[in-house]
């Protein structure tokens, strides 16, 4: 299910793969691109929000729902499905605001999967 | 269009022409493209973007122009190569199309396509030609060892597959020669004469290579990480980068030799209170520090943005300076006991924002302002003060001042400590706990040093900006030559809305001569 949920959202204009992390950096499902290596991208998203939520904490702010790194030839976009973390990578040139439509559209299936699968 | 008209257009593009042969910039470039365009001149047009693409590599505006005149030209081109692909597909098909694609800037396309490529003819060199030059345009361009080592594996590859393949060989020993491993450059260009003696490239390529030092090393990894920690090549041969940049380079290059200018920076941040929904912005510099700072968080928007000290600390009026509207016990009143307006939920203060605090009359502002204020503020603003980690190593502060209240600088003392006392001040509210300056200044230098690396590591190429959004609002973070800029809005907002603004601002807080005064285009 989660598999057919990533594969929908990769078939979006724009995105290059995405994958299902926890907060400690373990895999849980991902469909990235052949270029891209699962264990570093997770190890590096786990980090990632790990400092995000370090930095939020020192600012006395709460945790994070969404985050969105741009840089010069991609995207990054961290969307958080309590307990893990919708990963999509992206292009640059992309329209985000259409693709965040489909971004949060599959992190509400997450969502609604995972309150089923823990009852 | 009538005689007049077209009369009228033709004496404008002849206008443009000569200013164009007298001073060329890409600014004229582009207009004079678009001119010709309008006029329906479009292979013209295209002539003029290639010829300004040629006189400044480096101008984005120029590039842009051209690459959409190239994709309109290309597309039949485009859309016959895609159409072959999916009929008859040839390993040249799929490389043409993958060049085609790269020249009218789809990078992403022409990846997609050449790792195609490679899976079904893995014999072929096209595809690794090409991303080879896409990787090696982003090393010159961003200085990333990654880049850099990706742009080597894929050019030797093309060298591999195809012993002849010149452009692949003359852009390897160039690579070689800038990043300064000259034993490589030279072997590569050895390998080019055995085809083409006669080339001049390689004559300039051998000039160069015999006036650099041996270097102490021929790994390419530890080469290229030197490239990337010094940020520029070891050795730099491409004439066409000294040609004249366009202004936005030359600001972001006058940013990287003289990074932002405090001072300036200090007067500008306050344009961005008017961004809606912001609640605080953080100007940090190189090192990380905060440069300026701003809360507005239920301040008086009409209050001068001067007044940035701790509650209970009084300028001296200007001499003659009649007192402000409203007497310093009405402001006290309702700034203080009574529930000042820039007070925080948590009962942390705010901003000093009352009259009585910042502009009013000593003896008034200072007595019954403190008065007034009460015990519980002081002791939530001491709390916030100790909680920040940057007033951790801070003395004690002074025993009580009969006239200002316990625990407040004397008056002479509050000049060369407001920068401190700033970082006491509790600005904005939403998380767990009241923000300080201090914690901005750690939270956002922590952030933006971490995402800059994993953007690098991640293959995203280098950070531009990052928004972080939550049920407390959303935290842009700008990341610019030599500074991060935060904002904080409880209020969230699209990043593309208020991007103008902030690069108003950016432009505007430059060391050197100001933006406005450059006058390049």
């Amino acid at each position: 299910m989660m598999e057919r949920i990533l594969a929908t959202l990769n078939r979006a204009v724009g995105v290059k793969g995405s994958l299902i992390v926890h907060r400690d950096g373990i895999v849980v499902k991902s469909l990235l691109g052949p270029d891209m290596d699962t264990e570093s991208v997770s190890a590096l998203a786990a980090a990632t929000i790990h400092a995000t939520r370090r930095s939020l904490a020192r600012m006395g702010l709460s945790a994070f729902s969404r985050l969105v790194l741009t840089a010069t030839h991609g995207k990054m976009i961290f969307v958080d499905v309590d307990p893990t973390y919708l990963v999509v990578v992206t292009r640059r040139d992309i329209n985000l605001d259409l693709t965040l439509l489909e971004i949060e559209g599959a992190a509400y299936k997450l969502r609604n999967l995972g309150r089923i699968l823990t009852g | 269009m009538g005689f007049f008209d077209r009369l009228r257009q033709k004496r404008e593009t002849e206008t443009l022409e000569q200013a164009l042969r007298a001073n060329p910039s890409p600014a004229l470039h582009v207009e004079l493209a678009e001119h010709l365009i309008a006029a329906g001149d479009v292979e013209r047009a295209f002539e003029i973007a290639r010829a300004g693409k040629e006189a400044f590599p480096a101008s984005e505006a120029v590039f842009q122009l051209y690459a959409s005149l190239k994709k309109r030209q290309s597309q039949d081109q485009i859309r016959a190569l895609q159409r072959q692909i999916e009929t008859a597909p040839s390993a040249s098909t799929y490389g043409q199309l993958a060049a085609l694609y790269r020249e009218v800037h789809e990078e992403e396309r022409a990846i997609d396509l050449c790792r195609e490529a490679i899976e079904k003819y893995p014999a072929d060199d096209g595809p690794h030609q090409v991303l080879g030059e896409i990787r090696l345009a982003r090393f010159h361009a961003e200085k990333h060892r990654r880049d850099g080592r990706l742009a080597i594996d894929h050019l030797e590859k093309a060298a591999e597959r195809n012993e002849k393949n010149y452009k692949a060989l003359l852009a390897l020993a160039r690579l070689y020669l800038e990043i300064g491993a000259v034993g490589h450059c030279l072997k590569r260009v050895r390998q080019i004469q055995t085809f083409a003696p006669a080339d001049p490239a390689l004559s300039e390529l051998l000039d160069r290579a015999a006036a650099c030092p041996k270097p102490e090393t021929e790994d390419l990894d530890e080469l290229l990480r030197q490239v990337e920690s010094a940020g520029k090549m070891t050795v730099r041969i491409d004439a066409t980068r000294t040609k004249k940049a366009p202004r936005t380079t030359q600001k972001k290059r006058l940013a990287a030799r003289t990074g932002f200018d405090p001072e300036r920076v200090e007067r500008e941040i306050d344009s961005l209170r008017h961004l809606s929904g912001v609640s605080a912005v953080g100007f940090l510099g190189e090192d990380g520090r905060l440069l300026a700072f701003r809360g507005w968080e239920g301040e008086k928007r009409d209050f001068p943005s001067g007044a940035r000290m701790a509650p209970g600390v009084a300028v001296p009026p200007a001499e003659g300076a009649k007192p402000p509207r409203g007497s310093a016990r009405q402001d006290a009143g309702r700034t203080g006991a009574l529930g000042r307006s820039g007070e925080s939920s948590q009962g942390a203060p705010a901003r000093s924002g009352g009259r009585g605090e910042g502009h009013g009359w000593p003896e008034q502002a200072a007595a019954e302002g403190a008065e007034a204020r009460g015990e519980a503020d002081r002791m939530s603003a001491e709390r916030a003060a100790e909680d920040d980690p940057v007033n951790r190593s801070r003395p004690p502060r002074p025993e009580a001042s009969p006239s200002r209240g316990p625990g407040w600088p004397e008056q002479g003392e509050q000049r060369g400590r407001s920068d401190d006392w700033r970082r006491a001040r509790a600005v904005g509210q939403g998380g767990t706990e009241a923000m300080s300056a201090g914690r901005f200044e750690e939270g956002i230098a922590e952030f933006a040093g971490s995402a800059a690396t994993h953007s690098q590591k991640l293959d995203i190429g280098t950070l531009v900006s990052a928004e972080i959004a939550g049920p407390f609002g959303q935290i842009l973070v700008y990341h610019l030559e030599k500074a991060v800029l935060g904002l904080y809005l409880t209020e969230p907002q699209p990043p593309d809305r208020i991007g103008g603004q902030v690069r108003h601002f950016v432009d505007r807080c430059y060391a050197g001569p100001p933006a406005d005064e450059g006058g390049e285009e």
